[in-house]
């Protein structure tokens, strides 16, 4: 094969495989704000806003980046962590006394056990399935907190007083769903349109019924 | 000293003469032992000294330990694996809803099809709900006081809520068959008048993975075995 037909070749394959690992913010996109609210004033706890596609056969890239979760003083920091399908979470030792910790999780989205780690160690685990995973350790007994696997890599962790914001969604239809660490209420869903630089604004009212 | 021995001849006779009812014919008891298993190569808690002259245990805070010894929350149900049970009789359980004392964990157990009363234990009106998939309900000022009922409808963990944004849920472990018991570690205990043939004796724990065994049961005969919830049936994810 002549070489410069042979470079030409590998210049469109990088392309391509660059337009396809391409991340959302260079697509045409739009950001979706709102409000969630609870009847009866009820103050919401932990939450999560994320996006569905309505087609269910779409894929998303999960973010390379893995995000770490501490255990320092016997805790889960960040007691809640928001990641999408794909992704990887490491889960790190980093008491700084000698104590070993064992994760694990016995939620259907992902069950696992790290076994028992020192100090100074960390442990990897990529979730593969939408929905919550509740983290726990064997040997500690106050220790628990949460990964919530979005199915896609668009969510937001809802603000104390109920305002959430979605940035570099790509243009399209969505739909906006709630999800509740304590649950206290129905889970809220609408669907939404969104346009290249725009804003849409999806306000979600939770339900006992 | 005389009557003192007399008063332990009593009680020895007594106690061996405490014996559980008698099967009933062409039935079959199951004795079970339940245990809850530390992760393997953990090291126990410290030792509790019963005693009242000893120190008060150390307070460990954040990093008091699991005391697998005597692990509350354990539900263990039986159901035959031909199919589902037969009819049978259930009698109501009667739950205390107050949204004034704080509760936590799994405090009881029913069945499918078991009516569960619930009772405004406190002294204002209670919107009482549950939004658990498969047992959702929604029963609006309930006086102080008063009681409304439901049928468990779908096995699984059943969170009762309160209109009181504050207050804790209380819950309810609904199993898929009429056998059912809430257990800790380290107790055993008894299934009577089972009709004979092949069960799958199951076991749950919210945090801690459950467990299955088969145990096939005879006409007139106890069958005893054991069962526990423990972190080493998980899938080991190994250092990278």
């Amino acid at each position: 094969m002549d070489r410069t037909i042979g470079s030409f070749i590998a210049a469109v394959l990088l392309s391509v495989s660059f337009a396809l690992a391409a991340p959302p913010t260079t697509q045409p996109s739009g950001t979706i704000t709102g409000k969630v609210t609870a009847a009866g004033d009820v103050p919401l706890s932990e939450m999560v806003v994320y996006l569905e596609s309505p087609d269910p056969s779409t894929k998303f890239p999960a973010p390379a980046e893995p995000v770490q979760v501490s255990q320092k003083g016997a805790k889960f920091a960040p007691a809640l962590t928001i990641i999408s399908v794909g992704q990887t979470v490491n889960f790190l030792n980093d008491e700084d006394k000698m104590v070993e910790h064992n994760v694990f999780s016995n939620t259907p989205a992902k069950r696992f056990d790290l076994g028992m780690y020192p100090a100074g160690q960390s442990r990897s685990v990529t979730f593969d399935k939408p929905g919550p995973v509740f983290l726990y350790c064997s040997i500690h007994r106050y220790m628990d907190g949460v990964v919530y696997v979005s199915p896609t890599p668009f969510f937001s962790r809802v603000n104390s007083d109920g305002t959430y914001r979605i940035e570099n969604v790509p243009q399209g239809k969505w739909i906006v769903t709630t999800w509740q660490r304590r649950r206290r209420f129905k889970e809220a869903s609408e669907p939404v349109k969104v346009e290249s630089g725009q804003s849409a604004t999806v306000n979600l009212e939770l339900r006992r019924k | 000293m005389k009557l003192r021995l007399l008063i332990l001849a009593i009680g020895l006779a007594a106690a061996g003469c405490q014996t559980t009812p008698p099967l009933a014919p062409g039935r079959a008891d199951l004795v079970v032992h339940v245990l809850a298993q530390p992760k393997t190569g953990a090291q126990p808690p410290p030792q509790k000294v019963a005693v009242f002259d000893t120190p008060a245990p150390q307070d460990y805070g954040d990093f008091a330990k699991v005391d697998y010894s005597d692990l509350g929350q354990i539900v263990v149900w039986l159901e035959p694996t031909n199919g589902p049970a037969g009819q049978n009789t259930l009698n109501p359980i009667t739950v205390d809803i107050d949204p004034s004392k704080a509760v936590s964990g799994v405090r009881h157990v029913a069945s499918v099809g078991q009516p569960i009363i619930l009772h405004n234990a406190s002294s204002s009106p209670q919107t009482i709900y549950s939004v658990s998939d498969g047992n959702d309900f929604d029963f609006e000022s309930v006086p102080a006081g008063g009681q409304v009922n439901y049928t468990a409808r779908s096995p699984g963990l059943v969170e009762i809520l309160t209109s009181s944004p504050s207050a804790t849920s209380v819950q309810i472990y609904i199993a898929p068959s009429p056998w059912v018991r809430l257990t800790r570690s380290g107790e055993t205990i008894q299934f009577d008048n089972l009709p004979p043939g092949q069960y799958r004796l199951v076991s749950w724990h919210p945090r801690l993975p459950g467990s299955k065994e088969t145990v096939t049961l005879t006409p007139d005969h106890v069958t005893d075995t054991s069962i526990d919830v423990s972190v080493n049936s998980l899938p080991k994810v190994s250092a990278r």
